[in-house]
Parts: structure tokens; sequence; C-alpha cells
């Protein structure tokens, strides 16, 4: 059973379509990254996952269950953008009021998602004193609360310090190892690519590629290849399907799967390169080719 | 459901709650203050106690038979007249200080609690209490984390109507409570004449009130909470359900043609308003034109449970199918 599937999840406000026929597979125990530019669809994804917002069309299962699924919540922790909680109450009265919205909770649960989120310290103090790192703190307790088999957390680090950032990695792989499922929607790429297995990559609401972060035969390369200058534009033609970049009189890169596959489009173009140097793409760089050289969000 | 209802009404513990309840307390004490002030000054000796004999001048008549026959005449209709009104209820155009008597015993002290929670005042409290209870959560963005827990959105709507409508039972209780402390000192400080209300005169006074109230309370509740199911937010939730009450009053008030069919005809007849005398006991429309007649309690009651349940629909239909992307 899958922990995430989504088939042709659509979603759209007025006339925009914000999420477009999006298919995901996340398996169960996978520390899964979802990255995107700015208004990509992250955040919507994450909304429909949870029931928060419906789709127009397409499906989606979390744990087996379609979504929307009531029933699967309780095994379910998120934190959607900025966790929002109620001011005038204390931390820890905070994470009581959720624990009664949903259903019971285990023995010594409130106290011991304060102590994983390192918020013990203020549990007392009424939220409305908090910083935003101890808001966000006091969020990821309340989305480890139950002990959750799947956690949805959309822009986790959000004004955490850089020793916060650490705690977080620990306390996402710590979860994972005990064989919880993580769908972590970031902007920080490096953070993606030190905690996550597999990232998918969406731009416009699409999927644009699902890649495994330690996987080098998965990874797109890019190509520095010399070729004759008379041959560069049939190269550039045999090269199509590919981003391809001029770098200089004879000299072009290309982003493709392998180095095979670009030294096997050129001959059959009969073109023959004098050199043909595979590089492998960092992670940014990969984010940057997917989603048309767009910032990350 | 427990222990929805119980995070409700620990998100109730908050300071606009804790404002409202004491404005609504000081509030119905300074009414039933000014009410039994007046009412003891129009029993004191101060007061008129009789109508001024009309003489011959009042009819530009000489002195003589004819006038003398005049002045007798006019005393006979002043007597009717003296004898007529104190046969009808007491109103604001004819108050006797006896209409007072029941906020100077503590039990009789709860009709006027009743009163101002089952009328305008207690609309407007009510309605803060739920544009802040349901309006505040898409304010501030909790909303997500209410739903993130619990899916079945019915429920959570069921938790803040029921949350709410005891919030508001518990503050009829406690201005009761105010008023009965206050009612001992009223007395001793503004005596009325007569021995004062009997305790079983005073159950008389406010068992109708009291059996009918809440419903109108808790039309308040569906009214200020799907306005803010609708709007989406605390200030505008209270504006739309508030603007429409006070647009129920006026219409009821001065459009007969329409009046029937407004949520304030229905409240008026159910409640049983009546024009009242030195003490306010509501703030509400309770004359009607010839043309529309007084409601009754049955019209009024079928009324206001018709517009609840339509209220409840609307509120259902809208969150089950809200889109929550604060």
């Amino acid at each position: 059973m899958l922990a995430i599937e989504c088939r042709g999840l659509t979603k759209r406000y007025g006339g925009r379509t914000v999420v477009d026929g999006l298919d995901l597979a996340v398996e169960q125990g996978e520390l899964f990254g979802f990255l995107g530019p700015n208004g990509s669809g992250k955040t919507t994804t994450a909304r429909l996952l949870l029931g928060l917002v419906l789709a127009d069309a397409g499906e989606a299962w979390v744990l087996g269950s379609r979504v929307p699924c009531p029933s699967r919540l309780g095994q379910i922790g998120a934190m959607v953008e900025e966790p929002a909680f109620y001011p005038w109450l204390s931390g820890r009265a905070n994470l009581r009021v959720i624990g009664d919205e949903g259903g019971p909770l285990p023995a010594g649960a409130v106290d011991a998602a304060l102590e994983q989120a390192g918020i013990t310290h203020a549990a007392a103090a009424k939220v409305k004193t908090y910083s935003q790192g101890m808001r966000q703190r006091l969020g990821l307790a309340a989305a480890v609360l139950r002990r959750p088999a799947l956690l949805v957390l959309d822009e986790p680090a959000n004004g955490l310090d850089p020793a916060g950032i650490r705690e977080l990695r620990d306390l996402l792989e710590g979860l994972a190892a005990g064989g919880a499922t993580v769908f972590l929607s970031s902007h920080l790429l490096g953070e993606v690519e030190q905690i996550c297995q597999r990232v998918a990559v969406i731009d416009h609401g699409r999927l644009v590629t699902v890649v495994a972060v330690d996987d080098p035969t998965n990874a797109a390369v890019r190509v520095r290849l010399t070729v004759e200058e008379s041959d560069r534009a049939a190269a550039r033609t045999a090269l199509a399907r590919w981003a391809v970049t001029v770098e200089g009189p004879g000299e072009l890169t290309v982003v493709a799967p392998d180095g095979r596959a670009v030294n096997a489009a050129l001959a059959a173009a009969g073109v023959y390169a004098a050199a043909v140097i595979p590089e492998r793409l960092t992670l940014e760089e990969r984010y940057l080719a997917a989603t048309s050289g767009a910032g990350p969000s | 459901m427990g222990r929805l209802l119980r995070a409700e009404i620990t998100k109730l513990r908050r300071p606009l709650t804790l404002w409202l309840t004491v404005v609504a307390a000081v509030a119905c004490v300074l009414f039933a203050w000014q009410g039994v002030k007046n009412a003891a000054a129009a029993a004191g000796p101060a007061a008129p106690v009789s109508t001024p004999s009309p003489s011959c001048r009042d009819f530009a008549l000489p002195p003589g038979p004819l006038c003398d026959r005049a002045v007798l005449v006019q005393q006979q209709i002043d007597a009717y007249q003296r004898q007529r009104l104190a046969a009808l209820p007491s109103t604001r155009h004819n108050a006797r200080p006896g209409d007072a008597s029941p906020v100077e015993q503590p039990l009789g002290a709860a009709k006027l609690a009743l009163g101002f929670m089952a009328s305008l005042p207690g609309a407007l409290v009510v309605m803060l209490l739920a544009a802040g209870h349901v309006g505040d959560e898409w304010t501030d963005r909790t909303i997500k984390a209410v739903l993130c827990q619990e899916g079945r959105r019915w429920r959570v709507l069921a938790a803040k109507l029921i949350s709410l409508w005891g919030a508001a039972l518990a503050l009829t209780l406690l201005e009761w409570s105010v008023l009965a402390a206050a009612s001992p000192a009223l007395a001793a400080l503004y005596p009325l004449p007569g021995r004062g209300l009997s305790w079983s005169a005073a159950w008389a006074s406010m068992a109708a009130d009291a059996a009918r109230a809440p419903l109108v309370m808790a039309l308040f509740v569906l009214l200020g909470v799907t306005a803010a199911v609708l709007v989406r937010n605390a200030l505008g939730g209270f504006a739309l359900a508030a603007g429409a009450l006070v647009a129920s009053l006026a219409l009821a008030g001065n459009v007969p043609a329409v009046a029937p069919w407004t949520a304030a005809y229905w409240v008026s007849g159910w409640m049983q308003f009546h024009s009242h005398g030195f003490v306010i006991y509501h703030f509400w429309v309770d004359g009607y034109p010839s043309s529309v007649g007084r409601p009754g309690a049955l019209v009024g009651g079928a009324g206001l449970l018709g517009l609840m349940v339509l209220a409840a629909a609307v509120a259902v239909a809208v969150f089950r199918r809200a889109d929550v992307t604060v």
C-alpha cells in the first residue's frame, strides 16, 4: 500500500488551474520531498491530501483511503504553511485543544510532542508571546502529537534557526526510521537534498519530474560536447528533445538522462563529437532545469 | 462529540468572552437601576397624585350653570380615563411603578436578564461571540488545524453551535445572578409601594420568558454562525448577522407588508414582547399596525424554527464544501 497516491489530481480556483492532472506515488516509510517555484501548486496539493480543499478532478489516496478521508486524519500529522494557534491559550493548552479535536491521544502525548519539538520550556506561556521560530516548533509538536504514520509538512523549516533546522532534520529522520512517511514541501533545496530520498518537482501545477536524490542511474546529467562548428546546427537538431545551450564555437551543453543517449542521438544524425563529458547535476541544477530556470520558492 | 465540545469550550475562554460578559452584566444592572429609580420617583410623594380640576377659564366660559356642567363632565371623563388606564398593561405611555417590582426580587430579576438576552443586546452579544468563535478561525487561520484533526465538518459546526448556545445560556445565568445579588440593594434604595413581589408571583413573572428565551438565543447563535461561515471573517460575519437583524427590526417596525415575514416579528411573537413601562425588559419591536396585528406565540415559534432550519442548512452546506485556503 502506498502512503500517498494521486491520479490526475486537479484543482482550479476560478478559471486558474493550480494543480493540473498531478500523478504521484509515495511509498510508506519514505522521506519524500516536494519542490516547486512560488505558485506551482505545492501547498494546494498538501491541502488536497488533507481534505482542506476539494479536488475538481482526479483522485487521491492517503494510507490507502480515498481523500477526503476523515477517518484517516488521526494517523496523519500536518503543518500547512505557517502554523496557527489560539493566541490567548498557552502552547500546552493549544496542543490539548488539538488533541480534543481529533481522536483520543496516547498517554503523555502532549508532553512527548513538546519534548520532541524542543518547546517544553515555553509550554506554559501564551502563544501570543511566542516568536516565529517557537510557533514553528509548536506546529511541529502538533504535527507529531499523534505519532502519525504520515507527516505532511509544508515549509516546516520557515523561521527556524540553524540549530532548529538541524533538530528538524533529526526529528524527521527519526520518525522515518520508526516507519513514518514524511511528505516534505520545502523551498530549501539543500534541506530537501539532505533529508529526502526522492524528490518530486512540480511547476504550474504539473509534475515535472521525480528524482531519487542518491541514485546516480536515475539522475539527469549535464553533458558537455565539443563538435565541429560546421556540425553545430545538425547537433542541435539531433538533440532537440533535450535542453541545449551553446557555450561557444563548437561547445554545447545538454541536460539529458545520460551521456550515452546524447552520443547515440548525435551518431544517428551523422555527427561525431570530439568530446562527450557527462557531469552529474546537483539537485538544484536539476530543479532549475526542470522548472525552466525559475527560482525555487 | 464530548471531546470536540470540550475543545470548543476551552477556546471560548478568551478575552472577548470575558469583556462581553462584563459589559452585558453592567448594562443589565444599569437598566435595572434606572428602571426602579424612575418607578420609585413616579410612586413617591413628589409625584402628581391627581389631575388638576378644570376651571371655567379652560372652557372659555363665564362662571355659571353651564360652566359647572362642563367642569363636572370633564371630571367624570378624567375619572373614567384613570380607571381605564389602571386596568391596561403597563406601557411606556402608561407606566406603573409596580412593573419594576420583579427587578427588586431575586427570582423576578431573571425577567430582565432573559428579556435582555432574547432581544437586541443579547443578539449583539451572541453574534459577537459567534463571529469571534467561528469567524476568527479563518481570520487567525486556525481552521486548517481544526479540520486536519476532525474532517467531519458537520461535527465541527455542531460543536461550535452547541458551545455558543451554552455560552449564551451561561451568560444569561450570570446576568441573572448579578441582578439577583443587586435586587435587595435596589429594593432598599428605591422602595416601591406595596409589599413587594412574592416568590410565586416572581416565578410567574419570569417562567414564560425562561421557557422561551433559550430558543431565541439558539436562533441568534445560528444566525451568527451562518454569517461567519458565509463571510469567513470575524468582523464581516458580525456585520452581516447584526446588519440582517437590524434590517429585520426596521422592516418589522416600518413596513407592514413584510413585517409578518421577518425574524423580528417572530421573536416578538414567540417571546410575547409587550411595551414596557419603567423597566426596559427588552429591546425589540413590540408595536405593530392594526393591519399586521400582534403576532401570536405559535406563529412566532413556527417562524423561528423555520428560520433556524434554513440557517442550519445553509451553514452546513456551505461549510462542508468550503475550500480552506487560509
